[in-house]
């Protein structure tokens, strides 16, 4: 079973307990190490301590998630089948519905009674025996920034609590980060998964668009959305990944593919692999951290060590396939929030109506026009891949943005210029968030790793195999104590 | 007769978009929507030249079963 410390030396200050991966403890649960009651009460008095300052949860289920674990170690202590996950803290972003609480998209706009049952994905996440341990902080409805005028809790860096834990999938990035949860359900439109696992220095999975069914969650962008995994480890993501892919009537997006196991695919070998490498530093160098570039490069070095062979290449039509996510986005998102725009503008937080309201600058042509560009960048792509396996590029220019930042300036303008994400979501193609390192600041830096649809196997077999050799996603920063008191 | 035409301004333009659109933001937020559509527009035409672009379908699929 690998512990370790978190990092004392990256000026992030440490809290002093362990750091257990998903994996980790559902192996020592197989065991007999630990019990499901005493993860489950550890992750409680982890949130305990940090909910409030860093903005976690929505809401916890603390009683059904101790009944659960409970009936977890009777089924681990009979010897019988178990699943996957069985026993398993997890936690789930505020936008995808459960049995369990309401769903409020973080928004007092969003009835949360028109979301009552467990999403598909959550159903299997609780069929294979996780335990869901509350609702995560999000950005109003997946989109935006954090708005303090509302009932809401800021999303804080569990690393540095000036800076942003990054969105939309918030709290699941900084749960995960803290050991409040050890997997959590994130969703990716323009970078939601990656991103907020970039700035937590966890790692994320944005599936191929179609394998995880979206029923259950409210939408942002009805042909970009994908729910996907964010855990400690691509070997936690593969777990997760093995329950949840897979089609679903409910969503007529999923497709009939068929779905390896992730897990028996970690071999920790990439001999023969092709990785295509972008730094993007075209895109967003100006703005890139210092200790960016050499992590990147150390990073591939690492994959070249477990024998893949790096190829320099560059994404086409990378600002097209930009601007095609945003335009989408936004044209798919004022259709489902129009009528509430009208009527409840105030309600919305400022960051998210004045991102919202962008979608008026957009014709119905204009959307057309992006959904066909999109599949010119597709075929381009595709090409790319005829020489290439997997795709390398960091997944974000900087380490996490300061509030100081992020109030004066918004989520607009140069903050989209450090981010390299959106492009991944216009392709829908399956991207693995990595940490790969940290700032001068001690904020982590993460690469992504991008394989052919469907190929999801390949890129957490990547990631796996680059953190079977490296521990920086086990070095996650947390508050010191004193800085919360 | 003849007609004097005026191109309008992106005020005039992004103003009567929000009115087409029935929605009401301050005049704070509005300033900032003016200030945004140059670069909007412009990253949005550049979708309409990409090359290959012309006869290509667009990437949403129908089926017509229910």
């Amino acid at each position: 079973m690998t512990t370790t410390s978190a990092p004392q030396e990256t000026g992030a200050a440490a809290a002093d307990s362990p750091v257990l991966t998903l994996s980790d403890a559902a192996a020592a649960l197989r065991a007999g190490e630990t019990t499901s009651v005493d993860l489950v009460r550890d992750a409680i008095a982890v949130a305990d301590l940090y909910d409030k300052p860093v903005g976690v949860f929505i809401d916890r289920y603390l009683d059904r998630a101790m009944t659960a674990a409970q009936r977890a170690d009777d089924v681990l202590a009979s010897g019988g089948p178990v699943g996957p996950l069985t026993g398993i803290p997890l936690g789930i972003k505020d936008i995808i519905s459960t049995s369990d609480g309401p769903t409020t998209c973080q928004s007092l706009v969003h009835d949360p009674d028109s979301f009552t049952t467990d999403a598909v994905v959550v159903d299997r996440l609780k069929a294979a025996g996780g335990i869901v341990m509350g609702k995560l902080s999000t950005c109003e409805f997946a989109i935006g920034a954090p708005d303090a005028t509302k009932p809401f809790p800021i999303p804080r860096n569990a690393g540095s609590l000036d800076h942003w834990a990054g969105g939309s999938s918030s709290g699941s990035g900084s749960s995960v980060a803290l050991g409040a949860v050890y997997g959590a359900l994130g969703t990716d439109t323009g970078g939601s998964i990656r991103l907020p696992s970039a700035y937590c220095g966890i790692t994320g999975l944005m599936p191929t668009f179609g394998r995880v069914p979206k029923s259950g969650c409210a939408p942002l962008g009805y042909s970009l959305d994908h729910i996907g995994p964010m855990a400690r480890s691509a070997a936690d993501c593969a777990l997760m990944f093995d329950v949840m892919a897979g089609p679903d009537a409910s969503d007529l997006t999923t497709l009939d593919v068929p779905v390896p196991s992730y897990t028996e695919a970690l071999t920790g070998d990439l001999t023969g692999v092709r990785v295509g490498v972008d730094s993007l530093d075209r895109v967003g160098g100006e703005y890139a951290d210092p200790a960016l570039l050499p992590a990147f490069e150390a990073a591939l070095a690492e994959l070249a060590d477990r024998g893949a062979e790096i190829v320099e290449i560059e994404l086409p039509l990378y600002a097209e396939m930009t601007t095609a996510d945003w335009v989408i986005m936004m044209g798919e998102a004022m259709a489902y929030h129009l009528p509430d725009l009208r009527t409840k503008w105030i309600d919305y937080g400022a960051p998210t109506r004045e991102t919202l309201v962008t979608g008026v600058l957009y014709s119905a042509a204009d959307y057309v026009q992006a959904q066909r560009a999109r599949r010119v960048g597709q075929r381009a792509l595709a090409e790319v891949y005829e020489q290439v396996d997997v795709i390398a590029t960091p997944t974000c220019a900087t380490g996490a943005l300061s509030f100081e930042r992020l109030d004066a300036e918004g989520i607009s303008g140069d903050f989209f210029s450090t981010i390299y994400t959106g492009y991944w979501d216009t392709t829908g193609n399956p991207v693995l968030a990595l940490p790969i390192g940290f700032t001068a600041d001690g904020l982590p830096l993460s690469m992504q790793l991008a394989g052919r649809p469907f190929d999801e196997a390949l890129v957490l077999r990547a990631g796996d195999a680059y953190q079977q050799q490296t521990d920086w996603h086990l070095r996650v920063p947390r508050p010191a104590l004193e800085a919360i008191a | 007769m003849s007609e004097t035409t005026t191109t309008p301004t992106d005020r005039e333009i992004v103003e009567a978009l929000l009115t087409m659109h029935r929605i009401t933001p301050s005049e704070e937020e509005v300033a900032k929507l003016i200030a945004a559509y140059p670069t909007t527009r412009a990253g949005v035409e550049s979708l309409y030249t990409l090359e290959g672009v012309r006869y290509e379908e667009p990437a949403v699929t129908f089926d017509p079963r229910v």
